[in-house]
C-alpha cells in the first residue's frame, strides 16, 4: 500500500488557482521532493497533505486513509518549518517532549523516546537550553527530532534548510537522508534547490504553475526531461526547435535552428511535426575538425571557461545561435580557443524530442 | 545589567530632560510631600511631618469602601476585558477583513469618554436599568476591552504563527494549542494588558461619575467631590499609597518580561 496518494488536488484562492491536478502516489519510505519555483504550488501541497489547509477538491490518503475528514491534529505527521518554529517558551527536551504528551504517551516511554530523538540528531548536551540559545543548525535538529519522535506516518519539510548557510546545509542535507533512511520514514520534502532535490531524492515531483510537470527519479528527470521546463529548470539544456520536413522507412531529416539534423524514425512523429529537443551540455561533441560527416553543425567558439576537469564553452552555430558544451576530460582533439572554429555532433538517443503543439505559444 | 559604554551626553540635553522630568514629577512629588505633613490644609513645602492622614484613611469607612469598590470594579472588569479583547483580537489577527474589523472593534476609542459615559445612562435610563454596581462595571467593561484589543492585536500580529501550526501537526487541538502555546507566546502583552485593564478601570472617573449613586461611589469619585469639596491631606494620602502600588507593579512586571 502506498503511504500517500493524491488525486485529482485542487485549490483555489478565490479566483486564483493555486493547483490544478495534482496526482502523486508515494511508496512507504520513499523520500520525495517537491521541487519547483515560488509560487508553483509546492508548499499549498505540503499545507493540505498536513492538515493546514482545505483543498478545494480532490482525495488525500494517507495509508489508504482518505484524510478529508481527518483535522491536522489527528493525523499524526512530523512537521518542520523553514523557520523551525520551536516553541520559544519550552527547553529542547520539552520541545522533543510536547507531542509525545499530546499523543498521550506515559511519562516513563516519554523519558526514553526524547533521549532517543536528542541522541539521533546528536543534541543530547543541549536537553536544557532554550530555543534563542541555539544556533541555526542546531535549531534545526531539534526541530527535526521533535518531529520524528512522534514516528510519523509521514515526515513533510517545508524549505527546511533554506535559512542555513551552504555549508551547513550540505551537512544537513546527509544527515537528514541518512535518518530516514535509518527509520525508514517516508518524506515529502520541499525545495526550490534543484541540487538538493536531486541529490537528496529517491523521487522528483517538479512542479510548475500548480501542475506537477514530471515525476520520477532524479536520473529520469536529468536524463530524460519530458518537458521543456523540467529540461531547463533541473541543470541547463539547449533547445532545438525546428519540423520534420522529410521522412523515409529508417529516418527523418529535422530543419531546425541549429541546422539540417537527421534522426532515426520515432513513434508520432510525422512530416510537418513540430519538435523541441532537449540536450544536455555533456551530451554534445565538440571537434576540432569538420569533414562532411552527418549532423555534423559547424561553429565558432565564442566563449571558453575552464574548470580543470571539464571545459565549457559556448559557441555560436552558423545559423546564429548559441550553444553551451561542455567538454568533459578536454584532450587535443577538442581544446578550442575563443575564436576557433569546430563542429558539433551528437547521438540521435542523447537529444529528447518534444512534439509541441501549435496552440503551446508560451 | 547590560554594561553600556559610557557615553557623553551634551550637557544642554542633560538640562532640557532634567528641567522635563520636573515638570512631569513636581505635581506629585507635592502630593507625596503634603501627605506627610500634620497640618489639616494642603500646603507645600509641607509643615510638620506625621502619618496621621494615612490613619484617618484607614479609619475612615467612607474612603474604605469607595477603595474597595473600585478595586472590586477594577479586578472583575480586568478579567471580563482582558478575556473578551484577547479572544476578538485573536479572531481578527485571523480574520480575512483584518483592518476593517480591528477599526470597528475598537471604535470607541475614538469617542470622547465623556460622550461615551452620557450615552450609557441615556442608554440605561432608557432600558430602566437599575443604576447599580454591576451598571458601572458594564460601563468599565465597554470602555477598557478596546484598549485590551488593541494591545493584544499587536501581540497576535507580532506572533510566529508556524509554531501555532506546528502544535497542531504535533496532534494538540486548538484550545489546547491556543492554551499551552499561543497564550505563552504573548505573555509580555497580556500583562500590560491586565495592568492596563486595571489602571484604567481602577481610575476612572469620567464614566462612573454618570453611573454612579450614592450606594456606589468609587474611589476616583470619592477624591473628584472631596477635592471640590472638602480639600484634605488624606488625598494626599491615598494618592501616594496608589502610586506606591503602581510603581510596585510596574517593577514587578518588568522583573517577569526580563525573563522572557
Amino acid at each position: 500500500m502506498d503511504a500517500l496518494v493524491i488525486k485529482n488536488l485542487e485549490k483555489k484562492f478565490g479566483d486564483i488557482e493555486i493547483l490544478k491536478t495534482i496526482n502523486l502516489e508515494v511508496k512507504q519510505g520513499e523520500f520525495v521532493s517537491l521541487l519547483g519555483p515560488s509560487g508553483c504550488g509546492k508548499t499549498t501541497t505540503l499545507r493540505i497533505i498536513a492538515g493546514l489547509l482545505d483543498a478545494t477538491s480532490g482525495e488525500v490518503y494517507i495509508n489508504g486513509v482518505n484524510v478529508a475528514d481527518v483535522p491536522v491534529h489527528k493525523r499524526n505527521n512530523g512537521m518542520v518549518f523553514q523557520n523551525y518554529a520551536l516553541f520559544p517558551h519550552m527547553t529542547v527536551a520539552q520541545n522533543i517532549e510536547y507531542g509525545l504528551k499530546q499523543h498521550k504517551i506515559s511519562r516513563a516511554e516519554r523519558r526514553k523516546k526524547v533521549r532517543e530523538g536528542m541522541e539521533l540528531v546528536h543534541l543530547e548536551y543541549l536537553a536544557g537550553r532554550y530555543p534563542k540559545q541555539l544556533s541555526g543548525g542546531q535549531q534545526q535538529r531539534v526541530a527535526l527530532a521533535r518531529a520524528l519522535v512522534l514516528q510519523p506516518n509521514l515526515l513533510l519539510l517545508d524549505e527546511p534548510l533554506s535559512n542555513l548557510d551552504a555549508r551547513l546545509r550540505e551537512e544537513m542535507q546527509m544527515e537528514i537522508r541518512n535518518i530516514q533512511k535509518k527509520l525508514n520514514v517516508t518524506t515529502i520534502f520541499v525545495t526550490h534547490d534543484q541540487k538538493e532535490a536531486l541529490s537528496m531524492s529517491d523521487k522528483v515531483a517538479v512542479m510548475n504553475k500548480g501542475i506537477i510537470e514530471q515525476y520520477g527519479t532524479p536520473e529520469e528527470l536529468y536524463d530524460n526531461p519530458k518537458t521543456e521546463f523540467v529540461s531547463t529548470f533541473i541543470g541547463y539544456s539547449n533547445l532545438i526547435r525546428g519540423v520534420v520536413s522529410t521522412k523515409d522507412e529508417h529516418r527523418m531529416l529535422l530543419e531546425t535552428n541549429y541546422g539540417k539534423v537527421q534522426i532515426p524514425l520515432q513513434d508520432g512523429l510525422e512530416t510537418g511535426s513540430r519538435i523541441l529537443g532537449l540536450l544536455r551540455p555533456e551530451r554534445i561533441r565538440l571537434k576540432k575538425t569538420f569533414g562532411s560527416d552527418l549532423n555534423c553543425i559547424r561553429c565558432t567558439v565564442i566563449e571558453r571557461v575552464y574548470a580543470g576537469s571539464s571545459i565549457r564553452y559556448t559557441v555560436k552555430t552558423i545559423t546564429d545561435q548559441n550553444v553551451v558544451v561542455t567538454v568533459i576530460a578536454p584532450d587535443e582533439s577538442n581544446n578550442l580557443s575563443v575564436g576557433e572554429e569546430g563542429c558539433i555532433q551528437w547521438l540521435a538517443q542523447n537529444m529528447n524530442l518534444i512534439e509541441v503543439n501549435d496552440e503551446e505559444t508560451d | 545589567m547590560r554594561k553600556r559604554k559610557e557615553k557623553r551626553v551634551p550637557i544642554l540635553l542633560r538640562i532640557a530632560v532634567s528641567l522635563a522630568l520636573i515638570y512631569i514629577l513636581a505635581p506629585i512629588l507635592v502630593i507625596i510631600g503634603s501627605s506627610f505633613a500634620s497640618v489639616a490644609n494642603l500646603t507645600f513645602p509641607p509643615k510638620g511631618f506625621s502619618l496621621r492622614w494615612y490613619q484617618e484613611y484607614f479609619k475612615d469607612t467612607g474612603w474604605l469602601n469607595a477603595t474597595w469598590i473600585s478595586i472590586k470594579l477594577a479586578m472583575i472588569a480586568t478579567a471580563c476585558t482582558v478575556l473578551l479583547g484577547s479572544l476578538s483580537a485573536y479572531g481578527i489577527e485571523k480574520s480575512k477583513h483584518r483592518n476593517m474589523w480591528l477599526s470597528f472593534f475598537t471604535t470607541p476609542l475614538t469617542i470622547p469618554t465623556i460622550i461615551s459615559g452620557l450615552a450609557l445612562l441615556q442608554f440605561y435610563n432608557f432600558l430602566e436599568v437599575e443604576r447599580n454596581f454591576w451598571a458601572i462595571l458594564s460601563g468599565h467593561i465597554v470602555f477598557v476591552t478596546p484598549f485590551v484589543t488593541r494591545t493584544m492585536y499587536t501581540s497576535f500580529y507580532r506572533f510566529n504563527h508556524s509554531i501555532e501550526e506546528a502544535s497542531w501537526v504535533m496532534g494538540a487541538g486548538k484550545v489546547k494549542t491556543f492554551l499551552l502555546i499561543v497564550l505563552p507566546a504573548v505573555k509580555s502583552g497580556l500583562m500590560s494588558s491586565v495592568f492596563f485593564a486595571f489602571i484604567t478601570s481602577f481610575s476612572n472617573l469620567t464614566i462612573s461619575i454618570f453611573l454612579a449613586t450614592g450606594k456606589n461611589i468609587t474611589l476616583p469619585i470619592k477624591i473628584y467631590t472631596s477635592a471640590s469639596f472638602d480639600p484634605t491631606p488624606v488625598l494626599s494620602a491615598i494618592s501616594t499609597i496608589i502610586i506606591i502600588i503602581t510603581i510596585t507593579v510596574m517593577m514587578v512586571m518588568k522583573h517577569f518580561g526580563d525573563h522572557e
